[in-house]
């Protein structure tokens, strides 16, 4: 899959869809924390998401406060993002 | 890790009644619930299978097709 080909909206989809996939498995990894297929399923995932957010912020600002601390940036880009209630990929 | 282990020891126990039950009759376990103690919980032990795709799952709200149960309003589901 080559992310720099996706659109903002179509990231910001596709680190949802994936958000939900590590999520769900780290429930099920609660329970069966020895399970090979498992880990190896939140592992794959996980390093999707993880890029899949890196290229985002490269691209379209922080997502989460974890890497709003951008030292190229001349300006506060946490604040410049569109807030939730702003819809998909804000409304500005 | 402890912590986990003590948290996790009742599933760990029914996951090895489980497997005695299925080694001792052969079938699946919920068709022999009637053999269990009265008065207790069971819940079957989930295995990894199939998982949807990612855009299913979001959909879904779960990766496990086995644990998507759509509420329609009315009656069960399978």
């Amino acid at each position: 899959m080559n992310k720099t080909r996706l659109s903002k909206e179509q990231l910001l989809q596709l680190i949802n869809e994936v958000s939900l996939a590590v999520v769900d498995i780290s429930l099920y990894l609660d329970t069966h924390p020895e399970d090979h297929q498992a880990l190896c399923y939140f592992q794959e995932k996980s390093q999707i998401r993880k890029e899949a957010m890196e290229e985002y912020e490269k691209c379209y600002g922080p997502l989460t406060i974890d890497t709003a601390n951008d030292a190229d940036s001349k300006s506060w880009e946490w604040v410049m993002q569109p807030w939730p209630w702003e819809g998909k990929g804000g409304y500005r | 890790m402890e912590n986990y282990r003590m948290r996790q020891g009742a599933a760990y126990q029914n996951a090895s009644s489980r497997e005695t039950i299925y080694r001792s009759s052969g079938k699946r376990t919920s068709e022999n619930v009637d053999m269990m103690p009265l008065a207790m919980a069971y819940i079957p032990w989930q295995t990894f299978k199939s998982t949807y795709d990612l855009k299913q799952g979001l959909s879904a709200g779960t990766i496990f097709p086995e644990l998507h149960k759509p509420f329609y309003g009315k009656r069960g589901m399978m």
